[in-house]
């Protein structure tokens, strides 16, 4: 296994409230990763400091290797972080091909090209097919984002995500607002990306973290109180009581 | 030059800065409330200068034409409003442009048609004809005076009815959330309706105002219309104050950089040259004005921050 | 069939015939109409690579037809009297040359609409109409007071540039010449809208959050576009200037940029060939009821005010949805 995100020793302190105590935490190849704690835990600063919105008072956060503690947002989103919103943010008159395409350009950088036809393109045709499958929105690739269910714009920018070849994605409570059987497909969604890509999951509702998430890392006013399999999570006395409230 | 020359065309610059207001106000509120670009604006002054030049012509009398020449541009303004330009308000810049833009053709060539191509004039009246001392030694034209002193109280009226009355507090309102409005239970339609006519007796006014200095004529009001919108941009569009600051700011810069920049070159080059350069850079300036202001200041002097 | 692409071949086809047989019922005319199409219809494509396809709504497009025309028409003016026009770092005369007046249109447009561009991207909504307005009029009133080259008046370049040793004074073969670069042009902005950059530009119309969260950059996508799109509408000025061998302040004017607008409009907005169907109704409309009443804007204007209001999508796409309720 080997580890792409590497959190060491975080701390960030508002005034008098501390909002990440001393956490460790690292995302290895191949897993999906939920973070999970009450509200006001500190998931939401913790992953503004991964994002680099806002700054680490002290700790280090290591990509694949390389210190990116002190990179800009933009640095780090080039460097491989893919980011899909709560908010969706899919361009609605473009089709469904068109949005992963448009993301595929701005990854190969061929936005100067005014020359060549997109139907010839030597990247893009396979390449997005092979999202469009993963997300499971091939059959509908020519219809405007405008006329996707919730849902469906909630894959398609899964897909964007992935067009821009991360080396993680980071989602933020991605079921929110999904039917059952939407939350069912999501999650087929997620087993086959994290292949691809390690996943960082956000998620509030707790039966989908424990069948998909393969490590569980709880936060508790801003510390890490406990890693590991569903299992272990499960039985852990000190999350049952921090989290659920009970013994 | 003598002082006495700055001193009028420093006036002349605010009598300018003045008229530009009474069509910059009523434009800035249009697009402030309802967010309307009103290219037409242009027209209802034109509208107002004929108005007042017919009314002239039938009752030879100043103040009835003035009279009319508000009346008339409000009325017109109330039935364009009414039958094509709500229909506007929740379509995008370029449906507002291009409808506004073909109101310009229609009314020029239906004035045309009427009025035919030659100009109209109207007299200042006796009262207003003359000089009048205003320093010591400087005489300047009391019917300019006059412009000013419109123009004066015009803005205290606006200011007044903006800052104190209960329709200034819709008016306010309806700039912040066009939402709130209606939950308050006011009429939009009807204010909508109130703040285009109002906008459209301020235009006819200033027409046949300065109709009176110039000539009535088809066209008359495109040139101003654009001075206009220089105006709220570099006011920051929806703002009163903005409008007023950059409508005196805009009076004095034209007239007194057309009068001063040739003058400044012929200190160093032949007078010719001076006065073809000059001028040229003269009548460009304020839109350097503008561009300059629109970098440091993208929503203009008093505008809303882009989000 | 109606689709875009024939109803876009078809009147291609149309203006090009009608020109051959107007040559041969000897109605030069006609020609010279068609000619005015072709570079109204030039002009318009190059508004629309920005206005149709990336939402930015230049109302100062007038500002590149009239440099083209200017640019043009000087170099023009400086060779027919072998007059000097620059003297340093080299002795040059102007130029009677087609070929070398495009070049010069070609760079000088592009320059005046990297400036305008850099300057006018800054903003954006009714701040971008006004600022484009705004260089537009400041090239205007430098033209009216601009002594050398006329002034207000403007001036006459007596004969058309030459191109190839084709004898350009005689219409149908200026009409040529103007049907090629139209078919240059054409081609071109189909190829630009259908490409990757064309496809970045599109979405900056939409959604600039997106595009930046994709990693590009929606300011130098539009820059490029706006650059572009100021050279084609300078070609447009420079034939224009060709055609009627005259230069006026009147190129610059802020009427002008409104009629590529409407042109735009009228053909339907965001097609390719959009452009060149509103600018062959523009003109056929002005002669029709020109010939019946001087006062024909009118009328206009109240075409424009319908099709605005009620039918969106101009003659294109009205022509399309009428065949699919049949």
């Amino acid at each position: 296994m080997n580890k792409i995100l590497k959190i060491v020793n975080l701390k960030k302190n508002f005034g008098a409230i501390t909002a990440s105590n001393d956490i460790n935490f690292c995302l290895e190849t191949g897993e999906i990763h939920a973070l999970i704690g009450p509200n006001g835990a500190g998931k939401s600063t913790l992953i503004k400091q991964i994002m680099g919105e806002i700054k680490q008072d002290s700790g280090e956060i290591i990509l694949n290797g390389i210190n990116i503690s002190n990179f800009k947002t933009e640095d780090r989103i080039h460097l491989g972080f893919a980011r899909s919103f709560q908010i969706t943010d899919v361009i609605l008159d473009f089709t469904i091909f068109q949005n992963v395409l448009l993301a595929k350009i701005g990854k190969e950088k061929t936005f100067y090209n005014f020359y060549s036809s997109l139907d010839s393109i030597e990247f893009s045709f396979e390449e997005i097919k092979s999202i469009l499958i993963k997300i499971d929105l091939w059959d509908k690739k020519e219809t405007a984002a405008s006329l996707l269910s919730h849902g469906e714009r909630r894959q398609l920018e899964i897909g964007i995500a992935l067009a821009l070849d991360p080396k993680l994605i980071l989602l933020d409570e991605p079921m929110a607002g999904l039917s059952l059987d939407k939350i069912e497909k999501m999650k087929v969604i997620f087993n086959q990306i994290k292949n691809d890509v390690p996943i960082l999951l956000i998620e509030h509702n707790m039966d989908v973290v424990f069948s998909i998430a393969d490590r569980i890392s709880v936060l508790v006013n801003g510390k890490i109180i406990a890693s590991g399999s569903s299992s272990e999570i499960k039985s852990n006395l000190d999350v049952r009581k921090a989290y659920l409230g009970t013994a | 030059m003598t002082a006495e020359l700055l001193i009028e065309q420093f006036l002349n610059g605010l009598q300018f800065g003045f008229m530009l207001f009474l069509m910059s106000a009523g434009l800035t509120l249009i697009f402030g409330v309802m967010g309307l670009i009103n290219l037409a604006h242009g027209s209802l002054y034109m509208i107002g200068a004929f108005s007042a030049a017919a009314t002239f012509a039938f009752f030879n009398s100043f103040w009835l034409s003035l009279l009319a020449s508000f009346s008339c541009a409000a009325i017109v303004g109330i039935v364009v409003e009414k039958t094509i330009i709500r229909k506007l308000y929740n379509r995008d810049h370029l449906d507002q442009v291009l409808v506004t833009f073909a109101l310009i053709l229609f009314f020029s060539e239906l004035v045309r048609w009427i009025f035919g191509a030659f100009p109209l004039y109207l007299d200042v009246p006796e009262l207003l004809n003359g000089s009048i001392e205003v320093f010591s030694g400087i005489y300047y034209s009391k019917y300019r005076l006059f412009i000013i002193f419109v123009g004066l109280i015009i803005a205290v009226f606006l200011f007044f009815l903006i800052g104190k009355t209960n329709l200034g507090i819709q008016i306010r309102a309806g700039q912040h959330d066009r939402e709130m409005i209606s939950a308050l239970g006011v009429d939009i339609s009807k204010l909508y309706t109130l703040l285009f006519g109002i906008g459209a007796a301020l235009a006819g006014l200033a027409g046949a105002l300065i109709g009176t200095i110039q000539s009535v004529e088809v066209g008359m009001g495109e040139p101003i219309l654009i001075l206009a919108f220089v105006i709220i941009v570099i006011g920051g569009i929806g703002s009163i104050k903005g409008a007023f600051i950059a409508s005196l700011l805009v009076g004095l810069v034209d007239t007194l950089g057309r009068f001063l920049i040739p003058w400044v070159l012929q200190t160093v080059t032949n007078p010719s040259d001076a006065m073809s350069v000059g001028s040229a850079i003269g009548s460009m300036l304020i839109y350097i004005l503008m561009a300059i202001i629109l970098i440091l200041k993208p929503t203009g002097l008093y505008g809303k921050q882009l989000s | 069939m109606i689709s875009e692409k024939n109803i876009s071949y078809i009147s291609l086809i149309s203006i090009f015939f009608i020109a051959i047989f107007s040559e041969y019922f000897n109605e030069p005319y006609l020609i010279t109409l068609l000619s005015r199409i072709i570079i109204f219809s030039i002009a318009a494509i190059g508004l629309n690579l920005v206005l149709g396809f990336g939402n930015l709504i230049s109302f100062g497009h007038a500002a590149f037809f009239g440099l083209g025309g200017y640019v043009s028409g000087i170099l023009a003016i400086h060779a027919f009297n072998s007059e000097l026009l620059i003297s340093w770092p080299f002795l040059f005369n102007g130029s009677n040359n087609s070929l070398i007046i495009w070049l010069f249109t070609i760079f000088f447009c592009s320059l005046l609409a990297l400036l305008v561009g850099v300057f006018s991207l800054r903003t954006s909504g009714v701040y971008f109409i006004m600022i484009t307005l705004a260089f537009a009029q400041m090239l205007y009133y430098f033209a009216i007071s601009w002594p050398s080259y006329g002034g207000e008046d403007g001036f006459s370049i007596y004969v058309r540039s030459t191109f190839f040793g084709i004898n350009t004074m005689k219409g149908i073969n200026f009409f040529f010449i103007c049907f090629f670069w139209l078919l240059i042009i054409l081609f071109i902005t189909s190829k630009i809208v259908n490409s990757p950059f064309g496809l970045a530009l599109r979405a900056t119309r939409f959604n600039l959050t997106r595009v930046r969260s994709v990693g590009i950059n929606p300011f130098r996508i539009q820059l490029l576009a706006f650059v572009l799109s100021g050279a084609i509408t300078g070609i447009a000025g420079s034939l224009y200037v060709d055609l009627n061998r005259f230069v006026s302040p009147s190129l610059l004017s802020w009427q002008m940029s409104g009629e590529f607008i409407v042109f735009i409009l009228i053909g339907g907005l965001g097609r390719i060939y959009g452009p060149l169907i509103g600018a062959a109704f523009f003109v056929a409309f002005e002669q029709f009821f020109g010939s019946y009443t001087e006062h024909w804007q009118i009328f206009l204007g109240i075409i424009i005010i319908s099709t605005v209001l009620f039918a969106k999508g101009g003659i294109i796409g009205f022509m399309l949805k009428y065949q699919k309720n049949e």
